[in-house]
């Protein structure tokens, strides 16, 4: 790799509480991206942005390239997903997930992406047989490590092992700052005490967090404090997502990663007045990407629309920018 | 994530010949089939009613709730609001305002949280209209 450094970008899905409130089209956004420079690189979530899809349209797939090039923008990663249960009856076979990806795959090539997110559970077997196709576009596929997917998950080791062995440089990974959190975002918190929990419950879920403890046995914990403090079940049970959707990896698990990763999400949940995640150590990450050498696409992903329905998408971008233009400058 | 809109769209509900309908907007970040949809409760002025007299309309179909699991290659695009038909002519007349209730839930095809479960997001709502 050579030491030009990350190039930033955004994923639309960080505007996600603009795009529910029909505030912007795909056009207008894209223009207002461009105007406020949150660029230069584009991802986006092909189930959110483009009413045809999986299967778009020669004629629109242009249009968007063409929309890019106007603005002086570059696509980073179509994001793709897998229905897995999308029949009620009963989940997709292994032929079927190879058929989804497959459409979506050209569509991503219609559109100009070089990169497709895939989540993890596209399985080795789909992926082995995806590869061909991948390689005839000159597209990708990355699978994504999103929390609790990190570095040493079994499933996650199984996959690395995979891309070790075809040794393809359209195979790679998306690690998500999700999986190295330091702390659990407040707003979540915040969320937790509208619906009833109290603060001994919160305080209790805090330690369980930091340990390093299974999964399993944080949700044994989690049940036993609710017990311990009288609270309703239901709350608890909430409380769960906490333990898989955080996760608190030491940065360093990256350093392994890193040669296989194609592309990253720059997760966050708040970037404050002071130009700081709280949740996420985003100095000691950017540092690392730095010395590691790592000269990919990273988008923006603000996540904080979990907890707000404002539509403060664009500040928040603009936010993270700034944050991420700092600490590289250092 | 993705409450950032009401389940029941402000100002949509209509009278008609053949009954009355009003807009419900997809409470999620992305597009999700169509088989992903349950409609679990339609009432006004709180008076239930049977959802056997209930039609979903998206993408210019209309389908009976019972058939929206068999609908899994369609999609509910995000900034479409799919329209909720009850078919119970004279009930609601223009220029009158109804108390609508709603309730829908999510099944999120690709989260997978168990062998055979997904996870799913209820969304209840309850707003007055005046029909046109």
């Amino acid at each position: 790799m050579s030491n030009t450094g990350p190039v930033l970008g955004i994923t639309l899905f960080s505007l996600t509480n603009e795009w529910q409130q029909r505030l912007y089209t795909l056009e207008s956004m894209i223009a207002r991206v461009a105007e406020l420079s949150l660029g230069p690189a584009i991802e986006v979530v092909g189930f959110q942005s483009f009413r045809s899809y999986p299967d778009i349209p020669d004629d629109e797939a242009r249009q968007f390239r063409s929309l890019l090039d106007r603005y002086g923008l570059v696509p980073s990663c179509l994001g793709a997903n897998i229905d897995i249960g999308r029949r009620r009856d009963r989940l997709m076979t292994d032929v079927e997930i190879y058929d989804y990806v497959r459409r979506q795959l050209v569509s991503t090539q219609k559109l100009g992406f070089p990169l497709v997110r895939v989540p993890l559970s596209v399985g080795t077997h789909a992926l082995e047989k995806l590869l061909p196709l991948a390689e005839q576009f000159k597209i990708v596929l990355a699978v994504e490590l999103h929390s609790p997917l990190n570095a040493h998950h079994p499933e996650v080791v199984a996959m690395k092992a995979l891309i070790e062995k075809l040794q393809s440089p359209y195979l790679g990974f998306i690690p998500d700052f999700s999986t190295t959190m330091v702390a659990v975002p407040e707003g979540y918190w915040n969320g937790l005490r509208r619906a009833g929990a109290p603060e001994t419950l919160i305080d209790a879920a805090k330690a369980i967090w930091h340990t390093d403890d299974s999964i399993p046995a944080k949700f044994g914990a989690l049940a036993e404090a609710a017990k311990r403090f009288n609270v309703d079940p239901a709350i608890a049970g909430q409380m769960n997502n906490v333990m898989t959707m955080f996760g608190h990896a030491p940065v360093e698990n990256w350093i392994e990663i890193l040669p296989y990763a194609r592309h990253i999400h720059g997760k966050y949940y708040e970037v404050n007045a002071d130009g700081v995640e709280p949740s996420i150590p985003y100095a000691e990450i950017m540092a690392l990407l730095k010395r590691q050498g790592y000269a990919g696409t990273i988008s923006a992903e603000w996540e904080g629309q979990a907890f707000t329905e404002e539509p403060i998408g664009f500040q928040q971008v603009a936010a993270w920018n700034a944050m991420c233009k700092r600490l590289l400058a250092n | 994530m993705g409450a950032a809109v009401k389940l029941i769209r402000d100002d949509s509900l209509r009278a008609g010949q053949d009954g009355y309908s009003f807009e419900v907007n997809l409470n999620w970040y992305r597009s999700l089939p169509v088989s992903s949809v349950d409609v679990l409760k339609v009432a006004l002025d709180d008076k239930s009613v049977p959802l056997d007299q209930v039609r979903f309309e998206i993408n210019g179909h209309q389908y009976a709730l019972g058939e929206l699991a068999e609908r899994y290659e369609e999609f509910w695009f995000v900034q479409d609001s799919a329209v909720l038909k009850v078919l119970q002519p004279g009930e609601v007349k223009a220029g009158e305002a109804h108390r609508l209730d709603a309730e829908m839930s999510l099944r999120f095809p690709y989260i997978q949280i168990g062998p055979d479960r997904f996870l799913t997001n209820i969304t209840r709502c309850t707003d007055t209209q005046t029909a046109k």
